[in-house]
């Protein structure tokens, strides 16, 4: 008896904690949970709900997270009559898979060269790094634009995927996880003779791996949804990504932008579950001090 | 790590499905889509071709009309059909005719009787309105005669007064008294002249009934022996009658057959067999002195069309026979505009039908298109093939634009627009409805 209320002594505190965040939690999830139902219900049910929310109604919205008519006709509609949902979708697909390949190619051997060598102007370019990081994307549109203006890149896919290559976060990202790498076993292989490369390709990419999948998973999920560069940079509808299909849809269709939302999010949710635990340990690096 | 293999085959498999319905929704999309025709609109003028059917009739056609009350064995000529003297029109049952005939000779022996009766009445009329003329002067001549003698009688007795004049140293007495006879005579004498004038008078007045009761005696005697005509109805009847009778033992000495009396072209038939005829017109014809002519009914928009002088072509069905005619004239009537043709003579012997043919060259238009290019929203409208870029890359669709009508065919329209231009490609055909905005594709042949 005792011994149970030690117990319940030590857990009334997480107990206490959960309770409270329960509520907060649950506000956070709420519009979540209001996309699935959303997307099977029938139009007519979303328009009577949503009618003092557009201002045709009296009092609150009530939402049902199940539909009193439920109806595939959104999907129905998104995948087999909406080809252009499609286009997009593949522009996105190749815009981001070209911006990971991208950053990469840059990010890697940037982040190994912060991680593995003293040279001189190390920390300020670092913190160079670190500032561009900072800088929100508004600062950096006009630059972007007369620079992308004077390459005839605007309105083309190469002015969202060119600066996103470049980007200094994913850098940050794999240089942490780089700095994870005990420094005794890299000079250990340069005392058995191995080069730089060598130790960049078998124990860099090898013990830095949870680094970069981390910033590969956090790098999909920003240019997944990217919004202001392909709206500033792309003039043609067919050039768009799927994330600005969404604004096209007017509160009408209120199911269909569900249904487009359910689509658009399960890329997404594979890539999060394939790197969670990439994700989590990455983060995780990223708190820790040299 | 049996998870991760998991989550990457999902991926996999929703990317594959991803691709697979992109085929798909292209595929359900382009299914879906209007093929089109274009073409540039051209500078050409419009060739107007009017036909219409209309009817070949006499300038003055005659009439054969019926033969009241008989019975139409059989109908021998139709509408077209050429007839010379003596050709039969048609048969009337003779049995009938008899019958018929018979009836109205019997009519007429009772006619003839009745008169002869109202004939003899009316002679005694006469005689007794004469006989009464005469009494009635004997009267009054006798009574005029005793009057006067009494006149005469009263002068005598006034001619003895007045010799017996008093003398003048006799008394005023004897002036008085004479006087006073001489006053009676003169007053009596007076009242036997107006006597007389009265007696005069009423013997004028009786005459003058008696004659008037003679004269209404001798009308009424005319009416039924027809001396004179106060009723000519009564009179035409009896003649129409008297002439019937005659054309009908001829009839029936025909063996009932109805014959032509001059030679022309049937124009209209309106006698079946089995029918009993009025009186009003059976078989209409358009007699060789008189010309024929056509005559057809244009509607207002054809009306632009033609005019008065213009040439056309009248054809006639059932024979190769085609002429080149000129619009006499043009009449508007009943909402619509009649069409007269004179045709010259020997055109369209036998023919009751034709069909006109005329063709019309407007001026040269800028911008001619096919009529099927022409659409109707609320005005008229074209709509203009154009590339457009969306979502889906660069696509052809199609814009309305709001022309003006200035001419048009039954193939061709000429239109009109400011934004109008030689270059622009103007849907033709499509194989299902447009509308404005819709993507298309170019129909492939």
């Amino acid at each position: 008896m005792l011994e149970i209320r030690k117990k319940w002594k030590k857990r009334r505190g997480a107990w206490a904690a959960a309770v409270i965040c329960l509520f907060p939690a649950a506000l956070i999830c709420a519009p979540l949970l209001m996309i699935p139902g959303g997307a099977l219900m029938d139009g007519a049910e979303i328009n009577r709900i949503l009618a003092p929310v557009l201002g045709e109604g009296k009092g609150f919205a009530v939402w049902h997270l199940i539909p009193l008519y439920p109806t595939i006709g959104h999907f129905y509609r998104l995948l087999i009559e909406s080809p252009a949902f499609y286009q997009l979708f593949w522009n996105t697909v190749g815009m981001t898979a070209a911006i990971l390949f991208g950053q990469l190619a840059v990010g890697l051997p940037s982040a190994w060269a912060f991680a593995a060598f003293q040279f001189r102007g190390r920390d300020f370019l670092f913190g160079l790094y670190v500032v561009l990081m900072l800088l929100p994307f508004q600062v950096m549109l006009l630059p972007q634009y007369i620079i992308l203006q004077k390459l005839e890149l605007y309105n083309h896919p190469a002015a969202v995927i060119l600066p996103a290559i470049f980007s200094t976060f994913p850098v940050f990202i794999m240089y942490r996880g780089f700095t994870q790498i005990d420094a005794e076993i890299m000079e250990a292989a340069r005392l058995d003779g191995a080069g730089e490369l060598q130790i960049f390709l078998q124990i860099g990419l090898t013990l830095g791996k949870m680094g970069i999948q981390s910033a590969v998973v956090l790098s999909f999920l920003e240019n997944w949804n990217l919004v202001e560069q392909p709206m500033a940079f792309l003039e043609e509808q067919a050039k768009w990504p799927l994330s600005l299909y969404l604004p096209q849809i007017d509160i009408g269709q209120a199911g269909f932008a569900f249904a487009v939302s359910v689509v658009v999010l399960i890329p997404a949710l594979f890539v999060f579950a394939l790197g969670q635990d990439a994700l989590e340990e990455g983060i995780a690096c990223i708190g820790v001090k040299q | 790590m049996d998870s991760k293999k998991k989550l990457w085959r999902g991926f996999a498999a929703f990317m594959s499905a991803m691709l697979i319905m992109t085929y798909v929704s292209r595929m359900v999309y382009v299914s879906r889509m209007p093929q089109i025709r274009w073409m540039n609109p051209i500078a050409s003028s419009i060739q107007k071709k009017l036909q219409v059917d209309g009817t070949v009739e006499a300038v003055n056609s005659q009439a054969v009309t019926g033969l009241d009350g008989l019975l139409v064995k059989k109908v021998c000529v139709a509408s077209g059909d050429r007839m010379e003297p003596e050709t039969v029109l048609y048969e009337v049952d003779v049995e009938d005719l008899m019958t018929q005939l018979s009836r109205l000779e019997a009519e007429e022996q009772v006619w003839q009787g009745q008169v002869q009766a109202q004939r003899r009445e009316a002679q005694e009329e006469i005689v007794r309105a004469q006989e009464d003329y005469d009494i009635s002067v004997a009267e009054l001549d006798r009574k005029i005669a005793e009057e006067t003698a009494l006149l005469e009688d009263m002068m005598e007795d006034l001619d003895t007064h007045l010799f017996r004049i008093p003398k003048e140293d006799a008394s005023d007495e004897i002036w008085i008294a004479w006087a006073d006879e001489r006053l009676r005579l003169d007053r009596e004498i007076e009242a036997k002249k107006r006597a007389i004038e009265d007696t005069n008078f009423q013997k004028e007045k009786i005459l003058k009934q008696a004659d008037r009761s003679i004269e209404d005696a001798k009308q009424a005697q005319s009416e039924v022996t027809g001396a004179y005509a106060p009723s000519f109805s009564a009179i035409g009847q009896v003649q129409a009658r008297e002439d019937k009778i005659e054309a009908w033992k001829q009839l029936a000495e025909d063996e009932g057959k109805v014959r032509a009396g001059q030679e022309g072209t049937v124009l209209e038939v309106m006698l079946q067999s089995g029918m009993r005829m009025g009186s009003e017109a059976v078989v209409r014809y358009a007699d060789d002195e008189s010309g024929l002519m056509f005559s057809t009914v244009i509607t207002q928009e054809q009306k632009s069309m033609l005019h008065t002088g213009d040439s056309v072509r009248l054809r006639f069905p059932g024979s190769s026979e085609e002429v080149a005619e000129t619009v006499d004239f043009i009449m508007q009537e009943n909402g619509g505009y009649t069409v007269k043709i004179y045709l010259e003579p020997g055109v369209a012997r036998g023919r009751t039908e034709g069909v006109m043919e005329a063709a019309s060259t407007s001026e040269i238009y800028d911008f001619v298109v096919p009529v099927k290019a022409l659409h109707n929203e609320g005005g008229n409208c074209v709509y203009v093939l154009e590339e457009r870029n969306g979502i889906l890359g660069t696509e052809l669709s199609i814009r309305s634009l709001t022309v003006r009508l200035l001419d048009q065919n039954e193939d061709y329209a000429a239109i009109a627009d400011d934004l109008l231009s030689g270059d622009m490609k103007i849907v033709t055909e499509s194989d299902r409805e447009l509308e404005n905005g819709a993507a298309v594709k170019e129909w492939l042949d």
